[in-house]
């Protein structure tokens, strides 16, 4: 994956290029909004992470403007000191498809990130979803895994939807939070992760391969290759 | 005029009165005018006719004296009003239009009596006189009409001072529109702003409230540049504080991956979470100023706490069963209201937070919602140690802990920011002794 970064702060700019080219994507740097711009038009990227506080007569959010008004549709990680609920709100409003505010873990953002570009690549036809054995009915809202039918309540049926749409990738406990319950900030007590057991209790049970693995200080995968 | 306090009703009362004091005046002078110069017209006109009457009968005679009242009594001057009397010494009417002698009236005395004319009783002022042959004559002037007159003259004087009474209730209405279509506007004015927006300002006026409005919008000019003022610190803090912090805990997370000493790696782990903490508490401080000064209202919308409710039920029910507390979830009727509903979420998560926090395993926490005339409440209510009642006030304010050697965790800011939410909203957060245990209520206005 390409990313473009427009950041201002040198330091955080090289940060979040050095967990980008870890996990083996290319990482170019911007600091400013005309130079990002620049870049933009002139080389193909599949990702834009976006400071808002930029110098200079363009701030994040009026890049962004500009972006979508000429039909640019990249998608756009917002990362930002600016972390109320009102300015996230505002953020992804504008025209942001995610938004992570500063500081942030390294991993939060590269898990954010390629969510982010597959989100982008196009969605195939979802009224039924499967992994390995276990299929989803969307419209009916109904799992079943090897045959057998799981019984699962509506916000269960939803963490597991959501699981198994960005399957083969890691999903932070924070965008379940934001995703699933739309809850506005992690609470920290390990709820997330009482509900994830509960799941893991009703799909994997009594199955040699199980699906849901956690992914140690990231978050958890829905994963066919174990 | 709602009470007698207000300005309208104490000008009503004041004008009234005085609209009634001057038209006392007026009446009771023009009153006594007008009597005062009927009665002292019947007068000279009694005095006069008697007189003339007097001449007749010393220079011609009891005869003439006759003939001349027959003759005043049919000239058709004043002869609805003009009494005569002449009788013989025995009483015998010899002239006039009196039905009988009338008895009391005393000679050469000018008296008001009853008398009977032509068979009717009137009011007179009568004149007499005996002559030495025993003869009386009489002379009077009928006053029923002057009676009349006084009559209507009290009339006209009450309906004026009903009117005048009238004029001034009209008076008063007309002021109170007067007076009280600016207060509206500073009032409509001082609601909007209350809850944040701030940018309201009272309408230019070139009456009396010139001035006082001008005041009022050099005030809020101020406040409004105050509260812009916290809002570029909080944001230049945020850039300012969060920048070098993010970069701290980038190195150190970098320094994680490296292999080397654990108790390095270990305390880097450790100054992360600390890190993550200290942001914790700056963004919780930072949603209370922001609310306070009522900004975040962009998102509000008309939302269900039904809804809300069931959600946080959803979300904290296994935490719950894994405490070994029950939690229960009570809805009453649909309870729609206005407001953001993730501010109203972190209310409800933090006042649900609280009461898994001080609950003991074996517990019971009840999530209600209730609607009740025009306000509907969220009551979240816990079987645990509860708050002394003394303290409810002070748990509302932010870094305030029950256990002064901040020992337990948290940091004292769950309450405030429930209380900074309820205020954003109009609400207010009703704290009450649940005995045991702690009864919190988010209460709302209804949409």
């Amino acid at each position: 994956m390409r990313c473009l970064i427009i950041e201002d702060d040198t330091e955080t700019a090289q940060y979040i290029a050095n967990t980008l080219s870890g996990a083996g994507h290319q990482a170019v740097i911007a600091a400013d909004s005309r130079s990002g711009l620049d870049h933009l038009s002139q080389s193909p990227c599949d990702l834009l992470v976006l400071d808002r506080l930029l110098p200079g007569d363009m701030d994040g959010l009026a890049l962004l403007r500009t972006l979508r008004n000429s039909g640019n549709s990249i998608p756009v990680l917002i990362l930002s000191a600016l972390a109320t609920l009102e300015e996230r709100v505002t953020g992804l409003r504008r025209g942001a498809d995610d938004y992570l505010t500063k500081p942030f873990a390294a991993e939060e953002l590269l898990v954010r990130a390629e969510a982010l570009h597959r989100r982008a690549a196009p969605a195939a036809d979802n009224s039924e979803l499967c992994i390995a054995d276990l299929v989803l009915d969307v419209q009916r809202r109904s799992a079943s895994r090897g045959g057998r039918s799981i019984a699962l309540q509506p916000r269960e049926f939803r963490l597991l939807e959501y699981l198994v749409r960005h399957q083969e990738q890691t999903v932070s406990r924070a965008m379940l939070l934001e995703n699933v319950w739309d809850m506005p900030a992690d609470p920290q007590n390990g709820l997330i992760d009482v509900h994830i057991s509960r799941l893991r209790h009703k799909v994997d049970r009594d199955c040699d391969m199980p699906l849901i693995h956690t992914v140690r200080g990231l978050g958890y995968k829905v994963s066919a290759r174990g | 005029m709602r009470s007698l306090h207000s300005v309208t009703a104490r000008l009503l009362l004041g004008y009234g009165l005085l609209a009634l004091a001057s038209m006392a005046v007026l009446s009771l002078t023009i009153y006594f005018d007008i009597t005062g110069s009927l009665s002292a017209e019947s007068s000279i006109a009694t005095r006069h006719l008697f007189a003339r009457l007097d001449q007749t009968y010393h220079s011609q005679g009891g005869h003439a004296l006759a003939a001349t009242i027959e003759q005043l009594l049919q000239d058709g001057i004043d002869t609805d009003r003009e009494i005569y009397l002449y009788a013989a010494a025995d009483h015998t009417l010899l002239a006039g239009n009196l039905t009988a002698y009338p008895a009391g009236i005393d000679m050469n005395r000018m008296q008001r009596a009853l008398v009977l004319r032509n068979g009717l009783p009137s009011h007179a002022l009568m004149l007499a006189t005996r002559y030495p042959d025993g003869a009386v004559l009489m002379v009077g002037w009928d006053l029923s009409n002057q009676t009349d007159m006084k009559r209507k003259l009290a009339q006209a004087m009450i309906a004026g001072s009903v009117v005048a009474l009238l004029l001034s209730f009209l008076g008063a209405g007309i002021f109170r529109r007067l007076i009280s279509a600016p207060i509206i506007a500073i009032r409509q004015t001082a609601n909007q702003i209350g809850p944040g927006r701030l940018d309201r300002r009272l309408p230019p006026s070139r009456d009396e409230f010139a001035k006082l409005n001008d005041d009022i919008n050099a005030m809020l000019d101020r406040i409004q540049s105050l509260v812009d003022g916290v809002r570029t610190v909080s944001n230049a803090v945020a850039h300012d504080l969060r920048t070098p912090l993010g970069r701290m805990r980038a190195r150190l997370e970098a320094a994680l991956h490296q292999p080397g000493c654990q108790a390095l790696a270990d305390a880097a782990g450790r100054t992360i979470s600390d890190i993550d903490g200290l942001i914790q508490i700056f963004d919780k401080l930072l949603t209370i100023a922001q609310a306070e000064t009522g900004a975040p209202r962009s998102q509000f919308a008309r939302l269900d706490l039904n809804r809300l409710a069931r959600d946080l039920f959803d979300f904290y029910d296994l935490a719950a069963e894994d405490k070994g507390i029950a939690l229960r979830l009570e809805l009453g009727a649909e309870a729609p209201v206005t407001g953001d509903r993730q501010l109203l979420m972190m209310a409800g998560i933090n006042l649900l937070e609280n009461a898994l926090k001080y609950t003991p395993p074996g517990g019971e926490i009840r999530l209600e919602t209730r609607l009740s005339g025009n306000r509907a409440a969220l009551i979240i209510s816990d079987n645990g140690p509860g708050i002394p009642p003394a303290l409810f006030d002070d748990v509302r304010r932010p870094f305030f802990r029950l256990d002064p050697a901040r020992q337990t965790p948290g940091n004292g800011l769950g309450l405030a920011i429930v209380a900074a939410m309820a205020q954003l909203h109009d609400g207010e957060l009703r704290l009450e002794d649940n005995a045991p245990g702690l009864k919190a209520s988010l209460v709302l206005p209804k949409a």
